[in-house]
């Protein structure tokens, strides 16, 4: 037995050591979209802020349409492309305690944030994993054990950089070109000076064509999460309705909204997810009935959709775009008396 | 819980070490409770069936052996089969057979049975299979009846191969429970090489089969024939690598404690002839329906003397055996065509045999050619019957069968229709070549442990770490099932 340990110690050790040169080598060549770093500094900025922050954004990529410096508070996002409601839940736990100033929490509810379950399938597994290896959170959620684990080992040994969901793809195309891999989504729009400023963003022709993909993308994978995890919608309110009463208990308000969509993102949308966006806005209906939370709904709002400028890309505001979105947000937030500042 | 969760990764080795650690006459205590374990995490309510089969299994075995009258302990059989049958039967053909009921009671302006629907316990067909073995070979007097519940309980739910086998045979496992298992060097040693082989199989190979043969399956009638003969030649490989995956892995998680699971599969894709196949696919349960269908099927046309004078007697055996091997896998007229194909292939096998014998080419080709046609054959008729096993319904059976040569020519824009990107298919690739190198191995030397143990240490070492981070590399860690633990 002694003759076993010790080579199964060695094997472990030179293990260690190849997989993390591995990984190095993998992360060098072919970063993975620097999601590390990003997490690195948002805690380290929550750190540096945690007494002054009064309000957080949590959510999916569309809860960045928020500008803290238009709302004039001390805030930071909290959001990360493609989180569900079982993932913000879970992050809405993590900052317990954590946020004494804490006054509120915004939160994106997309079209089909009520359909999505990242634990369901690739590739949105591995942001699942991302995230538990960012957030500090426990228990995992619900049927999630497996993922929870390898999150967990990744915050520990970075083994996401070696299981990679492109299985090195990327690493042998960097390594082969002998330059590190080209951004996997480089910018394409357009700069152009308007009324709102200096606005980068897409051309229309762009946005439509955007729009189509991505919301064939965003459809087809939600039913797809759907099909793989029964009475997803249900589950899905019920992570928000926690999460609300979670703050809520706190005295810390949540406030929902849906960003504005450029025009054909809508069509599109409503072309092929129409039931989505109905169990999107039921869900909040219920949620608005039982505990009075605000919602505010600009997805089709004409003083964004029409106009390019205001969009980054078909379902992301621009720079210009958050600006005028968070401007007009306080304003209505303001009139309906949800927001004192 | 499934062999490729990190739930099983931290299972294991907690059994394995309590296993060593604990003394010989409380293993089989910590084997049970760990067997439940692993099945109950699953569904913890479905262990009822598990308890209720070994309970029937453990009474009737006993029961034989103190009956002495042939025709009571013929009805004892009978009773303990019935019992233990009728359970896969429900679970196995229920929702089927409801659907059939309810066409018929919606017609009588019925519905009393709509909106049933039973979930079929993980591995059913397997622990069932095993009683029922267990039941026969104790009334044939060729299995000593187990005498101590706990024991017999551990053969029937061992956590190996509880979920999709190999089927052990009593004579074989519940021996192995009584022997002293010291942590022995070079058994964990190769228990852990073939559970990395296993896994490597799975997540590497037929994991990433599965992504690029789905889609293809789920709607055939959006590819062109090549690239649905391309995905049924890649199913091949995909259960081939998932099934023999599974065993490997379960092979080793025994072989680490001290424990023979019986082997499952011998290289099939070398077979020379479909009975040649059979004899290196899924093993345990050809041995299964050879022993307890085939032979008593063929003794008793023997004995009504059919079996030399009738078409009847050289037909039945085979097709009827395969027939059951297809009902075993499912109700669907897929898996029963599929079952009916095997037989009849076996069939013509047998038929053309002397005629094969007497037939002579004007030329002799090297006996390496002739075997080589041979597999080439065999494996291009068991391709064809994997359609009908793969196909979600006999309709896309059909339809694949009718457009396998509808655009054949395999042009570039061909390819870049097919599911996965070219990078897939290529690892996939790749990683088969591996597996059939070892393959080619081991037709030639018999086995591959011996010329690894041959290789100098840093070799080996270099082949092991090799191994495990292709694994993490390429694997894909979706946790999905095993294509045979569904049935």
């Amino acid at each position: 037995m002694r003759k076993l340990f010790i080579k199964a110690f060695s094997f472990i050790i030179g293990f260690t050591v190849i997989f993390n040169l591995s990984g190095t080598l993998a992360d060098e060549v072919a970063p993975l979209d620097d999601w590390r770093n990003e997490h690195a500094g948002r805690v380290a900025n929550l750190q540096a802020k945690k007494d002054r922050i009064e309000a957080v954004t949590l959510g999916n990529s569309h809860s960045d349409s928020i500008n803290y410096s238009v709302l004039g508070i001390e805030g930071q996002s909290l959001a990360f492309a493609a989180a569900d409601l079982f993932e913000v839940e879970r992050y809405a736990a993590s900052l317990e305690n954590k946020l004494p100033a804490l006054k509120t929490v915004f939160i994106a509810v997309s079209y089909y944030s009520f359909s999505r379950d990242n634990a369901t399938f690739e590739p949105f597994r591995t942001r699942r994993i991302r995230f538990y290896s960012m957030v500090p959170t426990w228990p995992p959620i619900r049927g999630d054990l497996s993922v929870f684990l390898l999150g967990k080992l990744d915050a520990i040994t970075h083994i996401m950089s070696v299981v990679r969901s492109d299985s090195w793809k990327g690493v042998w195309t960097g390594l082969a070109n002998d330059v590190p891999a080209a951004d996997p989504f480089p910018y394409d729009g357009v700069r152009s000076d308007s009324v709102w400023g200096e606005c980068y963003h897409y051309t229309a022709e762009q946005l439509e064509t955007h729009a189509k993909e991505i919301t064939r993308r965003n459809v087809s994978s939600s039913r797809q999460m759907a099909s793989a995890h029964p009475a997803l919608v249900q589950d899905a309110s019920d992570a928000l309705a926690r999460t609300i009463e979670r703050f809520n208990s706190r005295g810390i308000q949540v406030i929902l909204f849906t960003p504005p969509y450029y025009q054909t993102y809508n069509v599109f949308f409503a072309e092929q997810g129409s039931d989505m966006i109905e169990d999107m806005r039921r869900a909040i209906y219920n949620l608005q009935q039982s505990y009075h939370v605000g919602y505010y709904d600009f997805s089709g709002d004409s003083e964004f959709t029409i106009y390019p400028e205001l969009f980054y890309n078909s379902d992301h505001l621009s720079e210009c775009g958050t600006r005028v979105f968070t401007e007009k947000l306080l304003d209505v937030m303001r009139t309906n008396g949800d927001f004192d500042k | 819980m499934k062999f490729n969760t990190l739930q099983f990764l931290a299972f294991f080795p907690v059994v394995a070490t309590l296993f060593f650690i604990l003394p010989h006459r409380w293993r089989w205590i910590l084997l049970l409770a760990g067997s439940y374990l692993f099945y109950m995490s699953w569904n913890p309510k479905y262990i009822i069936v598990l308890l209720v089969v070994t309970a029937v299994g453990y009474v009737v075995g006993l029961w034989l052996t103190r009956e002495t009258d042939p025709k009571t302990r013929r009805l004892i059989l009978i009773f303990g089969l019935a019992i233990i049958l009728g359970i896969l039967f429900f679970f196995k053909y229920f929702n089927e057979t409801n659907h059939l009921l309810q066409m018929f009671s919606q017609g009588v302006g019925s519905d009393l049975l709509a909106g049933i629907h039973v979930v079929l316990p993980l591995g059913i067909s397997f622990f069932t299979l095993q009683a029922i073995s267990y039941i026969i070979d104790t009334y044939r007097g060729v299995a000593r009846p187990e005498k101590h519940a706990g024991i017999f309980a551990l053969f029937i739910a061992f956590f190996p191969h509880l979920t999709a086998g190999p089927i052990a045979r009593a004579n074989h496992l519940l021996p192995q429970f009584y022997e002293p298992h010291a942590a022995d060097y070079e058994k964990i040693v190769t228990g852990l090489q073939r559970m990395a082989w296993g896994f490597f199989k799975k997540l590497v190979i037929a994991d990433r089969l599965a992504l690029l043969v789905n889609p293809i399956y789920d709607k055939p009638s959006s590819y062109a024939g090549a690239v649905l003969i391309l995905a049924t030649y890649a199913f091949a490989f995909q259960i081939y690598c998932d099934f023999s995956g599974y065993a490997d892995i379960a092979i080793g998680v025994a072989r680490v404690m001290g424990f023979q699971l019986q082997e499952n599969f011998q290289r099939p894709y070398y077979a020379q002839s479909i009975v040649d196949f059979w004899r290196r696919w899924h093993i345990s349960l050809y041995n299964w329906l050879r022993d307890y269908i085939f032979y008593p099927m063929s003794r008793a046309l023997h004995r009504n003397n059919i079996r030399s004078k009738n078409i009847l007697g050289l037909l039945l055996p085979p097709i009827a055996t395969m027939l059951v091997s297809g009902l075993w896998h499912g109700t669907n007229w897929t898996f029963l065509i599929w079952g009916a194909l095997h037989g009849m292939f076996m069939v013509v096998s047998v038929l053309t045999s002397r005629w094969k014998n007497r037939f002579h080419l004007p030329f002799t080709l090297p006996s390496h050619i002739t075997a080589g046609l041979k597999i080439i054959a065999t494996f291009n008729l068991v391709s064809f019957a994997w359609i009908f096993f793969r196909a979600n319904s006999l309709s896309d059976a059909i339809y694949i069968l009718g457009h396998l040569f509808v655009n054949p020519p395999l042009r570039s824009s061909l390819f870049q229709s097919i599911p996965g990107g070219q990078y897939e298919w290529m690892i996939a690739l790749l990683a088969l070549l591996l597996v059939e190198t070892v393959h080619w191995m081991q037709e030639r030397n018999g086995s591959l442990r011996s010329v690894i143990r041959r290789q100098p240490a840093w070799l080996r070492w270099s082949a092991y770490y090799g191994l495990v981070l292709v694994i993490f590399m390429f694997g894909k860690f979706e946790a999905n099932e095993f294509i045979y633990s569904r049935f």
